[in-house]
């Protein structure tokens, strides 16, 4: 063995600014796959862990009170399936935030908010102020405070300190936000649920008021997305043993408890593994989007490995076929190629394997803003080993190919000196022009080993392919209409909502188009009701086509009242296209029959959502719209005069109107906020990264080529050409191939991204996502990308300089 | 013979320095160059005189002493003024040919031809052209280098060196990796350029190869040791064997008298 360690060795040293430069490809590349995979492992590792430790239910069940006090939790029991059930009164109102100094924060409030008892419920624990570890002894709310999610604060702003303003029938409490705590239930801005935690006794004296305010309502329904106050019962249902045992999970517990009808209809039931996918949602995305990144940087430094390679074997031909000559076999000079790039690969994966690894936490704090979960230590990093492991096992084999081919030198060839590594027909070539002299004797090099310019044109191909995709997606997302378009929803600039019957609609439309014209006028009102156990929001609106057309995957928009327009993952999972019938039991339990009539890319509900017409959804719950229907939104040209044309209405209507907002996706602005920003960092920082291995590539590729041309280029100099000629033309070839490579690279991602896009974003319902891809932002951004790559080679190719003529005076 | 002096040096030194041994090379070289004349530098293996020639030549900086071209300084100028130097007015030979390996031997004509200041690229192709036809290379023309013979790639070598007409022709042993026929047409080459008004500075260590120039000079111990005047070569008698005989003994003789 000593020949293949002396040969190894000398090859690594002979090449080692090659083995350098794809160390740190690698290194690169370990490093983004380890972060990634380790991240996602982490944090729902943490959520799944922070469920349990809390005590959370493989069911959550909130339950009316009224009607069914105590009977769910009886016919809970009497069901085989159904282990420990833990209930807990709360009471859901409605309620405003205000900062310190009295001003409203945050817009509408559309979500279902409840209160809870601290202490009574699950185990939380309260989290720092700067949401980077636990506040082990909390001393929890005091009478007169609150504490509540980090979801509040992304949404909302609310800090400690802020105020949350309670409305009880005539009576408003106000509560200081004294800390915050980790949900792992309701703790993410994804769920349209959230939870706050008051003083038990505070909570105590509150309740009753709640009864007093529902009794006097008249009972009007929680989960109808309103305003209303509102006693209910929340259940955390565990399976027995033997149902676990048998391999039963939330999911078929949910279904179970639906269908021995334990809840209420108004019931809102989620699974634990709904509720986990929920908040992990965006963490699913991010982690494929860096997945994908990373596994493309592995891809170009395989191409590069391969490529570096067999221009090794190429230029160590005629040393091979001596070393054959003088009895070393083709297994040793194999083995010893092999060897250097698995030594090179080995040493570099475990690099960026550390590195990932501590890398990684920097990234726990922002995603608790995303998940509300705070991860602080990691889990044994199995997966990211595994991926590793592999992929250092498919460089090996792809460099073991190429090594096959030292076999095939013989010796007598290899004294030949590799003649025929130049091969192009001079006469289908271009001709050498005298006005175009850098770039046709760039073009000339290029056309004559192609195959050095593959893997380089590969590089540029996916570089250029994803950046062209991170482009896609941030101009998709970069405006507040294009959002809109991009996750299906809409947003109402004014909100109305008429107090009495003194002033009727038409009044409030003229006195709006006096300030600004309307460009949609219509009547919302959602309702959840359960479908295979699960809650799922429909939605009824008068004028679908506040919905933009291109969020429509398949058929048309609801027109008749038992027409369903589902979202994309209800579709799937109950396995509905357009003509299909979906039952559905309304309130009273009666059931209905609806027609789908088409498909949509929305985000409402994580895809889960239905949309009827405003008339569909009165039809299917009937009286409980009653405040949906007395409330009108509008659409305004101009969003900009949504603030003038509210104090006009307040100064012509007065206490006949409150024009507070409420559309529906008031919140889920904030929460595409900030998804946009969390894909704008991470878009940037790609488009870094991606830059950084161009460079990289360049560095590797063209060492090896100015090495391999020094005796062409020192002829060219001794012809008179200037070193800056030289590097010009140098500079040509990359800017050619990386175009090239590029322009198909960008092509791909202008036909495919969408497609590719929308089957990622439906995993939240946004299926029909469309990349905003204009043709010329795909060339500049190939233009650009050749730049960097012309550049690169221009810099890399100052040692032209030190070519020095008197080489060419063969001693 | 002996026109203008076009090319001369002043108290040219040159030393290298490897592994903190310093090596004198060059020790004071006084030398001109006249226009028209074919200058054969002759000397031992290993003495300098390619040092020399490319320290005349503005490839390589002199340690100490001055070169100057048409009496304007070249020791110390600037690299993109030697490269246009060596554009427009020097032309070179190598022991190799040192083609371009991706170009066809007319491209790598042509293509310096394109750098001559005050000529269109038709007139250089038309030169270029020219120069493969008296060099014998129109069959092999659009032949790549490692697709032709190494006379035919030398001769290339040498067609390019003139394409820009250059005051002077640098030649390091130009024949020194050539059999004897290609080494034979490749100096008819030199001297038939030179019959026209070519100036040409050849290093040779070998005296058949020598008789072709019309001044000798004997390089050794890092300075000029002394110099011949031949009558300019008669091309019409290159098949003559007396005369080369002739020629021959006459730089023999020259050569002993200086303990060759
Ligand atoms: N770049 C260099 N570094 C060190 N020594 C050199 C270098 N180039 C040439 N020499 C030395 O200078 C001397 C002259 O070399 P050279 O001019 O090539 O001789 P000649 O052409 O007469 O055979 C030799 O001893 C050689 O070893
Ligand atoms: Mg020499």
């Amino acid at each position: 063995m000593e020949p293949v360690r002396t040969l190894t060795l000398a090859g690594l040293k002979r090449n080692a600014r090659t083995f350098a430069g794809l160390a740190v490809l690698l290194v690169l590349a370990a490093f983004a796959l380890t972060f990634t995979i380790s991240l996602h492992a982490d944090l729902s590792g943490r959520a799944l862990a922070s469920y349990e430790e809390t005590g959370g239910g493989d069911v959550h069940a909130l339950d009316w009170v009224e009607e069914t006090e105590g009977e769910p939790a009886r016919r809970l029991q009497a069901l085989s399936e159904v282990g420990q059930v833990r209930v807990l009164r709360a009471f859901s109102a409605p309620m405003a935030f205000e900062d310190a100094e009295g001003e409203p924060l945050g817009e509408s409030e559309s979500v279902t908010a409840f209160f809870e008892p601290w202490g009574r419920g699950l185990e939380v624990k309260a989290l720092s102020d700067g949401f980077d570890s636990y506040e082990a002894d909390a001393p929890g709310p005091k009478a007169d405070e609150v504490y509540v999610t980090p979801a509040e604060n992304v949404l909302s702003q609310l800090e400690v300190g802020d105020s949350v303003v309670i409305s009880l029938g005539q009576e408003e409490r106000r509560f200081t936000v004294a800390g915050f705590f980790e949900d792992p239930q309701m703790g993410s801005p994804f769920m349209g649920t959230r939870r706050f935690l008051l003083d038990p006794q505070t909570f105590d004296e509150l309740l009753p008021l709640a009864e007093e305010e529902m009794a006097r309502a008249g009972g009007a329904n929680p989960f109808a997305v309103e305003k209303s106050t509102y006693p209910f019962m929340e259940y955390e249902v565990d399976l027995s043993d033997e149902a676990r045992a048998a391999g039963l999970d939330g999911r078929d517990l949910a279904r179970i408890l639906e269908e021995e009808g334990v809840w209420s209809r108004e019931a809102s039931v989620f699974s634990e593994e709904t509720m986990l996918g929920q908040s992990l949602i965006v963490v699913q995305v991010i982690s494929a989007l860096l997945a994908v990144f990373a596994l493309l940087l592995f891809v170009i430094a395989l191409t590069l490995c391969v490529h570096s390679a067999s221009v090794a074997i190429e230029e160590g031909y005629a040393d091979h076929g001596i070393a054959k000559a003088v009895g070393v076999t083709p297994g040793m000079l194999s083995c010893a190629l092999i060897l250097q790039y698995a030594l090179t690969a080995l040493g570099a994966l475990a690099v960026g394997f550390a590195v990932g690894l501590f890398v990684e936490p920097v990234a726990w704090p922002p995603f608790l803003m995303v998940t509300g979960v705070l991860v602080q230590a990691s889990v044994f990093p199995a997966a990211a080993l595994a991926i590793l492991g592999l992929l250092f096992a498919v460089l090996v084999c792809a460099v073991a190919l190429k090594a096959r081919k030292i076999g095939r030198i013989t010796p007598l060839a290899a004294l030949r000196q590799g003649a025929g590594d130049v091969r192009f027909s001079p006469r289908g070539s271009c001709k050498i022009s005298g006005s175009r002299l850098s770039a046709s004797l760039a073009w000339r090099a290029v056309a004559s080993r192609k195959r050095s310019y593959v893997g380089l044109g590969v590089c540029a191909l996916l570089l250029c392919a994803f950046i062209a995709l991170c482009f896609g997606i941030g101009a998709a997302v970069s405006e507040d209409e294009a959002v809109n378009r991009a996750f299906g929803i809409w947003e109402s600039d004014v909100s109305v909502e008429l107090v009495s019957d003194e002033v009727g609609p038409e009044e409030v439309r003229e006195a709006i188009e006096e300030v600004a014209p309307i460009s949609h006028e219509w009547l919302e009102g959602a309702y959840m009701l359960n479908l295979d156990g699960a809650a799922r929001t429909f939605l009824g609106l008068s004028d679908p086509s506040v919905l933009d057309e291109s969020s429509l995957i398949e058929g048309r928009m609801p027109r008749q009242s038992n027409e369903v327009m589902v979202g994309l993952n209800l579709a799937r999972s109950q396995d509905l296209s357009v003509g299909d019938e979906l039952v559905i039991a309304d309130p009273s339990g009666q059931e209905k029959t609806l027609i789908a009539c088409g498909v949509v890319s929305s985000v409402l509900n994580g895809g889960d959502g239905a949309f009827l017409t405003f008339e569909g959804l009165q039809r299917l719950v009937g009286d409980d719209l009653e405040d949906a229907s007395r409330a009108r939104q509008y659409q305004l040209e101009d969003a900009e005069k949504a603030d003038a044309v509210r104090a006009h209405l307040e100064e012509r209507f007065g206490d006949e109107v409150d024009t507070r907002l409420t559309g529906l996706f008031g919140s889920a602005a904030g929460m595409i906020l900030l998804v946009r920003n969390i894909l704008t960092a991470i878009g940037y920082a790609m488009c870094a990264f991606a830059a950084l291995i161009a460079v990289a590539a360049v560095a590797l590729v063209s060492q090896r080529m100015l090495s391999a041309e020094r005796a062409d280029l020192g002829a060219l100099r001794a012809c008179g050409f200037k070193v800056r000629a030289l590097r010009v033309s140098f500079a040509w070839r990359f800017f050619g191939v990386a175009l090239a490579g590029g322009a198909v690279g960008a092509a791909a991602a202008f036909l495919g991204g969408s497609s590719l896009v929308g089957s990622l974003f439906s995993l939240f319902g946004a299926g029909a996502f469309t990349i905003a891809l204009p043709v010329w932002s795909a060339a500049a951004v190939t233009v650009a990308l050749a730049l960097v790559f012309a550049a690169s080679a221009y810099v890399f190719s100052r040692s032209i300089r030190t070519v020095s003529i008197q080489a060419l005076v063969t001693e | 013979m002996g026109g203008e002096p076009i090319l001369s040096a002043a108290r040219l030194a040159k030393s290298y320095v490897t592994d903190g041994v310093q090596t004198h090379v060059l020790l004071g070289v006084d030398l001109e160059i006249r226009e028209g004349d074919f200058t054969v530098l002759m000397g031992p293996s290993g003495s300098g005189k390619s040092t020399l020639l490319y320290c005349l030549s503005g490839m390589d900086a002199p340690t100490a002493g001055e070169v100057r071209f048409r009496g304007k300084l070249i020791s110390g100028a600037k690299e993109n003024e030697l490269a246009e130097l060596r554009a427009q007015s020097f032309g070179f030979v190598f022991q190799a040919a040192h083609l371009v390996s991706d170009l066809t031997l007319f491209e790598n004509v042509v293509v310096p031809g394109y750098l001559k200041r005050g000529r269109s690229a038709h007139e250089a192709r038309g030169v270029a052209e020219g120069l493969i036809s008296r060099m014998g290379l129109e069959e092999v023309a659009a032949h790549l280098p490692n697709q032709s013979s190494g006379g035919q790639q030398q001769r290339c070598a040498v067609a390019r060196a003139v394409v820009n007409r250059p005051d002077i022709v640098f030649a390091d042993e130009p024949t020194g990796a050539l059999n004897q026929a290609n080494s034979r047409e490749v100096l008819g080459l030199l001297g038939g350029l030179n019959a026209e008004g070519q100036t040409v500075l050849m290093v040779t260590h070998d005296v058949k190869s020598a008789i072709r120039g019309n001044r000798l000079l004997y390089f050794e111990d890092g300075a000029i040791r002394g110099e011949m005047a031949l009558p300019a070569w008669d091309a019409a008698r290159a098949e003559d064997a007396a005369y080369v005989r002739d020629r021959e003994a006459q730089a023999t003789a020259w050569l002993s008298s200086l303990a060759w």
